[in-house]
C-alpha cells in the first residue's frame, strides 16, 4: 500500500541508531505513524520539527502496519519561532493535544484545516493568534464530543448577558440564572460570545481556565491521561 | 537444526558487541573475529580497559559530566573561569564544546531536553542542581548551549524563566548560517534567524 498526502509534524520519538517514528497529522489519513530512516542527516532533522508543513510519501505491507514514511518540506514553519517563547509553548501545545485527542488514522478535514491556519498564525506571530488558540480548543472540544454551548443561559434560556459557564453542563449562564451559585461557575469572556470585542489578559485566562476544565474533566481524566504539559506551560507563560 | 560453527561463549560476545552503536549481528560477528584473532593486542587491552572503566568512571556530582574523579577535571581545572557555566543537553554536546576549545568556564549537563511528545517535564532534568550550583557560587553568566529545535529551545526558555529570579545574565548560542552555508541552499527559517540577528561589521 502506498499514499502521499500532505499534513504537518507532530512530533517524533528515536526507534533505532539510524530510524525515528514519525507522527503527523495528515490532511487525508489524519494522525498517522510512519518509521523515518536516516535521522543523521541534518536538512532530514530541521524538516521533522514539530509544526512544519509537509508532503508524506507512506508505504507499507498492510495498512494496520506502521509502514515507512519519507519526507519533503513544504514550509518549516516552526523555523522561525524558536526564539519566541510563547509560541514555542503553542505549538508544542496543539501537537501534544492532537496526539492525545486525535484517532489515529482517522481523517478529519476540520480539525486539519484549524489546526494548520493556527500554527500558521502562531508562526507568522499574528497579533490575535492567542485568541485564535482558544477557538482552536473549543472546536476541537466540539468535534470530540464535549461542545460547550455558549448561545443561551442553561437556566433562564436568555441569550443576553451571559456572564458564567456551568462546569457541569458546559453551558452558558447569565447573572439572575447564577443566583448565588456564580462562585463555583467559570466566568465567561465576552470575546468567546462575540469574536470581535476586546479582551484583556484575565480574560484568556479565563478563557484557557475554561477550555482546560473540559478537556480534563470530559476527556483526559476519563481516559486515564495525563493533562499536556505543554498546555500547562503556555497558560503559565500567557498569565505572566 | 544447531549450527556446528558457533557456541554459547562466541554468541554471547556477538550479541553484546551488536548492542552497541552502529552495530548489527552481522558486523558484531566480524567484529568478535577480529578480537579474536587478535587477542592479546586488543581483546585483553579491550577487556581490560572496559573492567577499569567499568569501576572508574563516575558521573561528576557538581556538573553531570563524566570523568574518573567527582568533581571531574573541568569543575577542578584551576584555570577555566568559575564564573561561566555553558548549559549542555547531553555529554557529547560538552564533548563537542571543548574540541572546540573556544570556551573556558564551566558546564552543566541537563540529561535531555523537555519534549512535548515523549513527556520529558522539567522535573526529568538537572536542573535543581543548575539552580544550587547558582546560589553557592559566584556566577555571572549562564550560557544555554542547547540544540536549534523546538524542544531545545522550548527547553532554553524555560532554564532562561526559571533563572530569571536570580542575579545572573543567560545568553544562548547564536543562531543562523553556518560556516561554509550558501544561502540558496538554507532553508528560509534558518534565513529569517540570521536575518534578525545580523551584525554590524
Amino acid at each position: 500500500m502506498r499514499w502521499s498526502g500532505t499534513g504537518f509534524v507532530l512530533g517524533f520519538k528515536k526507534y533505532n541508531e539510524s530510524s525515528y517514528i514519525l507522527e503527523a497529522f495528515t490532511e487525508d489519513h489524519g494522525r498517522h505513524k510512519g518509521l523515518i530512516r536516516g535521522i543523521h542527516s541534518k536538512n532530514l532533522r530541521a524538516v521533522i520539527e514539530p509544526g512544519n508543513e509537509v508532503m508524506l510519501n507512506w508505504s507499507g505491507r498492510l495498512e494496520s502496519h506502521l509502514g515507512n514514511y519519507t519526507v519533503e518540506p513544504i514550509k518549516l514553519w516552526s523555523s522561525y519561532i524558536l526564539s519566541r517563547k510563547i509560541n514555542l509553548h503553542g505549538i508544542n501545545s496543539i501537537c501534544s493535544i492532537i496526539i492525545s485527542t486525535m484517532a489515529e488514522k482517522q481523517q478529519n478535514a476540520f480539525i486539519y484545516e484549524k489546526s494548520l491556519s493556527l500554527i500558521k498564525d502562531i508562526c507568522k506571530n499574528k497579533e490575535d493568534w492567542i485568541k485564535s488558540y482558544i477557538f482552536w480548543e473549543i472546536d476541537l472540544l466540539s468535534d470530540i464530543g464535549y461542545g460547550l454551548d455558549l448561545t443561551e443561559c442553561a437556566v433562564t434560556s436568555e441569550k443576553d448577558n451571559l456572564k458564567f459557564v456551568s462546569p457541569s453542563s458546559g453551558r452558558a449562564v447569565t447573572i439572575e440564572g447564577a443566583g448565588s451559585y456564580k462562585d463555583k461557575l467559570f466566568k465567561l469572556p465576552n470575546f468567546l460570545i462575540n469574536r470581535s470585542s476586546e479582551y484583556n489578559d484575565e480574560d484568556l485566562e479565563n478563557a484557557l481556565s475554561l477550555t482546560e476544565h473540559f478537556f480534563r474533566k470530559r476527556f483526559y481524566e476519563p481516559n486515564n491521561l495525563n493533562f499536556p504539559k505543554s498546555r500547562n506551560h503556555l497558560k503559565i507563560s500567557i498569565i505572566k | 537444526m544447531k549450527s556446528r560453527i558457533s557456541n554459547p561463549e562466541i554468541d554471547k560476545l556477538i550479541l553484546l558487541i551488536s548492542k552497541l552503536p552502529g552495530f548489527g549481528p552481522k558486523s558484531a560477528s566480524r567484529a568478535a573475529l577480529h578480537l579474536i584473532k587478535n587477542k592479546e593486542q586488543l581483546m585483553v587491552p579491550l577487556a581490560e580497559t572496559l573492567l577499569s572503566s567499568s569501576e572508574n568512571i563516575v558521573t561528576c556530582e557538581i556538573c553531570g559530566n563524566i570523568d574518573v574523579n567527582s568533581p571531574c577535571m573541568i569543575c577542578t581545572d584551576e584555570g577555566r573561569s568559575k564564573n561561566q557555566i555553558c548549559v549542555v543537553e547531553n555529554i557529547a554536546d560538552l564533548w563537542a564544546l571543548e574540541k572546540s576549545e573556544v570556551f573556558n568556564g564551566l558546564y552543566h549537563v541537563l540529561g535531555g531536553t523537555l519534549s512535548a511528545i515523549n513527556s520529558i517535564g522539567p522535573d526529568d532534568l538537572n536542573l535543581k542542581k543548575l539552580i544550587d550550583r547558582i546560589e553557592g557560587e559566584k556566577i555571572d553568566e549562564v550560557i544555554l548551549a542547547l540544540s536549534a529545535t523546538v524542544d531545545g529551545q522550548t527547553t532554553a526558555h524555560y532554564v532562561a524563566d526559571t533563572l530569571s529570579k536570580h542575579s545572573v545574565e543567560v545568553s544562548r548560542l547564536g543562531h543562523g548560517v553556518p560556516v561554509g552555508g550558501e544561502l540558496d541552499y538554507m532553508d528560509e527559517g534558518t534565513i529569517a534567524a540570521a536575518l534578525s540577528a545580523r551584525q554590524k561589521i
